[in-house]
């Protein structure tokens, strides 16, 4: 059965010191985590599209947004 | 010959040098704010002898008329006239009760006065790219080449304070003529090294650098007076990475960790390696000039861009927190994606930024190369630097105008310009076997800012993140032009 890519996103705590908890909310609400910001108190990682707009809801979020990607001009450019 | 108002002139006790109106009034009243107590009266060109007729006789003043004396002498005789008439625009400079000149513009339009307006305390303005801005200035230097006032009559668009007859208010003339009179000096200079801190006239400075010693950059920023070099401060890159073989930065010690997934730190790009040479560079690179700032700073080098120059929110994020943990002071990221004018800027973004001020952290990011100025086209600041929290960075070039690839704040809502740093002709490093290479981008600019916050951040160790913000931008170069495209201005590491 074939399934719509996982989404990359980044998703900021309200509070960094809720980690353990909303790590296991996230983990609940079908995100994969990829990684952990202790510091500026965001995660990485994945969710399926489906359960996205449940992912903004998951007590202790703040903010859920998409992985943008910046891309650099080739290194032979002259205005970088 | 006796003209028609002219009069002996009468010694009159000097009061109030703001020309309070002394009369019947009992004297000593204070004029308006913004005036200076004194009235212009517009006389009718066709009725000039009735007007100071007028004034004389009906108002009861002493009238003292332009053409009498020397050019640009006129405003002197105000000293002991009551009035002067300035013959060449018809307009009568006038002391005196403003009752006495209520009557007369009451006496409507057909009077040979028709127009009394207190006279204002105003400034010379001067156009800048269809913006104007107040004139900087002109602080007299050793290359200060006496060129003559203007006399009050030959300012057209510009009204000179009577009272300022000291003051050199600058002028498109004006400038005009100390422009040619520093040519005239650069073709004297030409072929020698001129210490550029001699000559303050913006716009005037790029024949005069030369890089034997040191770049322009390093120069128009004031880093080769600074007495600190960023010692005991961590600076963090975050970009491509950085050749960890490069001969100038042997021997220092480069803390690095990549964060592109199945790269190492080794620069292959270049860009990485740019930004840390400028930010970092050593005070006496093996070969000159020298092209770096906080040459006693602690580097981190952080990959957050793959070799091909592509990276990820979730890596650029990672650095960003590797920085906080590892205690740097000041992240330099020459990186950004190109905004829409009205999109908002990552909540995601501005949270780390807010949390990592809070923790120590400054972040300084470029501001984007969308634009084209040229053909009139300006970009909005890009991602991540649109963020309220980072401090975002335009470009300017040796003549201090601004790049015409550096993008501008045309968002609201974020997406300010915060400051200016060099950005067109950067000299810096090169990974091997390149070594040295020239660049131009916010992204040369933004690490220009990182290095002098380094060098803030040595000499105002308590400061926090926040507080070497206010100190850079508050030291930084007020430029003619626009704050929506250079912020506070051109960064300085030391003042002028």
């Amino acid at each position: 059965m074939s399934r719509p890519a996982a989404l990359s996103v980044n998703v900021a705590l309200t509070d960094p010191r809720e980690l353990p908890a909303v790590l296991k909310r996230l983990r609940q609400a079908g995100f994969v985590t990829r990684q952990v910001l202790e510091e500026v108190g965001v995660v990485s990682g994945s969710i399926p599209p489906d359960k996205l707009e449940a992912l903004r809801r998951v007590e202790g979020v703040a903010e859920v947004e998409p992985d943008r990607t910046v891309q650099l001009p080739p290194p032979d450019a002259d205005v970088q | 010959m006796d003209r028609d108002g002219r009069r002996s002139r009468r010694t009159r006790a000097r009061g109030n040098d703001s020309g309070a109106a002394g009369g019947s009034d009992g004297g000593g009243r204070t004029p308006e704010p913004g005036t200076t107590g004194r009235y212009l009266v517009l006389l009718r060109p066709e009725a000039m002898a009735e007007g100071v007729r007028l004034l004389s006789d009906t108002v009861g003043v002493k009238v003292a008329r332009s053409s009498d004396f020397a050019e640009g002498a006129a405003m002197t005789a105000l000293a002991d006239a009551d009035a002067v008439v300035l013959d060449k625009i018809g307009v009568a400079v006038v002391k005196g009760d403003p009752r006495q000149y209520e009557m007369l513009a009451a006496a409507g339009a057909e009077s040979p006065l028709p127009i009394v307006e207190p006279e204002r305390i105003v400034y010379a303005l001067q156009e800048t790219n269809g913006h104007t801005a107040e004139a900087p200035v002109f602080e007299p230097t050793p290359f200060s080449l006496g060129v003559p006032e203007l006399p009050f009559e030959r300012a057209p668009g510009l009204l000179v304070p009577a009272t300022n007859l000291g003051a050199t208010n600058l002028t498109v003339d004006y400038l005009e003529g100390y422009r040619d009179a520093i040519d005239s000096l650069i073709r004297r200079a030409r072929g020698a090294e001129v210490d550029q801190q001699q000559l303050r006239v913006p716009g005037i400075e790029a024949a005069l650098l030369t890089e034997t010693a040191a770049t322009w950059g390093l120069q128009i920023t004031r880093v080769l007076a600074s007495n600190v070099s960023g010692r005991g401060v961590k600076v963090a890159v975050l970009d491509t990475g950085m050749d960890l073989r490069h001969p100038d930065f042997q021997g220092r010690e480069i803390v690095n960790q990549s964060f592109v997934p199945g790269e190492p730190v080794q620069d292959l790009h270049g860009h990485g390696t740019h930004c840390i040479g400028t930010a970092c560079g050593p005070r006496q690179p093996g070969t000159l000039p020298r092209y770096g700032i906080a040459y006693g700073a602690e580097i981190h080098a952080g990959k957050v861009l793959s070799n091909q120059g592509r990276g990820a929110d979730g890596w650029i994020l990672a650095g960003i927190n590797w920085a906080i943990t590892r205690k740097c002071k000041v992240v330099s990221m020459s990186l950004g994606k190109a905004t829409q004018v009205g999109e908002p800027f990552s909540r995601i973004f501005e949270v780390a930024a807010k949390r990592a001020l809070a923790l120590g952290t400054l972040i300084v990011a470029a501001a984007g190369n969308e634009s084209e100025r040229r053909i009139g086209q300006v970009a909005p600041v890009g991602h991540p630097a649109n963020c309220p929290s980072i401090m975002a960075v335009a470009a300017v070039d040796i003549n201090l105008r601004l790049a015409p690839f550096s993008n501008g704040s045309l968002n609201p809502i974020g997406g300010q310009v915060d400051i200016a740093g060099p950005g067109v002709n950067v000299y810096s490093t090169a990974p091997l076997p390149t070594r040295y290479r020239r660049l131009s981008g916010t992204s040369m600019a933004t690490p220009h800012v990182a290095g002098i916050a380094a060098l803030f951040a040595e000499a105002n160790p308590n400061a926090s993140a926040s507080g070497l913000w206010r100190l850079l931008t508050q030291s930084a170069r007020r430029l003619s032009l626009p704050s929506a495209d250079v912020g506070a201005g051109l960064v300085q590491a030391t003042p002028g």
